[in-house]
């Protein structure tokens, strides 16, 4: 599967468009790595812990998208565009990670 | 030598200050006169002498009183602190003076500080105390529903994907802003849905480690993009260009309600 953010392929035939797929994923925030993250925020560095748990929130949602695209026949993903929200207000300890894009055939 | 140039330093800071420190020691006095006056008269309510709460809050104004005038700052009413304290010293090292140290002095205290520092004791007074409130009482009710074993908490929509069927509009819905070998014959210009929706997260659930895909999320993706496609066929487009789908968090403090939008260029094309 060819995941891309270009709106089209350079040097490649497009056949069929199928349109629109999204795919969501939900990441809870623990609490002990909040903590850390905000200690590392004060001493300085990177908070690893939470980009590890969002690259595993991201690599889920691009999966998940993936799997659509391959059961509507399409052998590419163009377009792609990929969100994050933060949920819950002040105490907001939730991620939502959103991916859409267009699945589409072409002649490789 | 040092230490003289530092006695030096003080004493000229002291001059400079010289009127809040006037006005600090005569709320200082004012409020020990107040308290005395209700020591006297034995003013009391629910056995609480009134001077828990009245003497550093008249100790306060008449202190700033003297600095709003004398100075351009305020003081920030310590005079009140410094009493409320003195108060307190007498309470508890003189059992027999009819003051005791409890709620009301709690509420005192809250007074006091209110009149020196007022955003910061606002935010924890109204927000922080009613934020935890809010939050024992979703807990205690929690508590109940378990115990009768109704789980209001758990998700009331099966959210049934095949139920919406997309394939029934004749309109294309892609990410790109053309279609590869297809003319765009007319523009309909932008298109645009959105509705309110109550996200079903529970923010105290303490399982969710991992990331997990939301069902609800794709259930009202879907939906909005067939409000999309049915706002599209009736222009007559058969082709949406540039779709986008984004939520934004518009529940303020407590923030559990989302508003998702989907916009998009209605077109007609070959």
């Amino acid at each position: 599967m060819l995941i891309l953010t270009t709106p089209t392929i350079d040097g490649k035939q497009i056949n069929t468009y199928y349109g629109l797929i999204t795919g969501e994923a939900l990441l809870g925030a623990n609490v002990y790595k909040d903590l850390f993250s905000g200690v590392r925020d004060v001493v300085g560095g990177r908070t690893s812990a939470y980009e590890e748990e969002l690259g595993k929130a991201r690599k889920l949602a691009l999966e998940s998208i993936s799997k659509k695209a391959e059961e509507l026949g399409a052998n590419a993903i163009i377009g792609v565009r990929i969100l994050y929200h933060n949920l819950g207000g002040t105490m907001g300890n939730t991620i939502l990670v959103n991916v859409s894009g267009t699945a589409v055939s072409y002649t490789p | 030598m040092n230490l003289k140039t530092k006695f030096k330093n003080i004493k000229s800071k002291l001059d400079y200050n010289r009127w809040n420190i006037i006005a600090i020691t005569f709320g200082i006095v004012v409020g020990l006169i107040i308290t005395e006056i209700c020591l006297y008269y034995n003013l009391q309510i629910f056995g609480v002498n009134l001077s828990c709460i009245f003497a550093p809050l008249i100790a306060g104004y008449a202190e700033s009183f003297i600095s709003h005038h004398k100075c351009t700052k305020t003081t920030g009413a310590i005079s009140a602190i410094i009493i409320f304290i003195i108060v307190n010293i007498k309470g508890w090292l003189f059992p027999n003076s009819p003051i005791t140290f409890s709620l009301m002095t709690l509420g005192g205290l809250t007074l006091t500080l209110q009149a020196a520092f007022p955003i910061a004791v606002n935010y924890i007074l109204y927000i922080i105390i009613f934020g935890t409130l809010g939050y024992i009482g979703h807990y205690l009710s929690k508590i109940t529903y378990k115990l009768t074993k109704k789980d209001i908490f758990a998700p009331k929509n099966e959210y049934n994907l095949d139920k919406i069927d997309l394939t029934q509009y004749n309109v294309l819905g892609v990410t790109t802003p053309h279609i590869e070998g297809k003319k765009i014959i007319k523009n309909y210009g932008l298109i645009d849905e959105n509705y309110i929706l109550k996200p079903e997260i529970n923010i105290f659930e303490e399982k969710r480690t991992e990331p997990i895909i939301s069902k609800q999320m794709e259930y009202h993706n879907k939906k909005i993009t067939e409000l999309l496609m049915k706002k599209a066929e009736i222009m007559g487009a058969n082709a949406i260009l540039d779709m986008d789908i984004t939520y934004s968090d518009i529940g303020g403090l407590k923030g559990l309600e989302l508003i998702i939008t989907a916009s998009g260029t209605a077109v007609l094309i070959e």
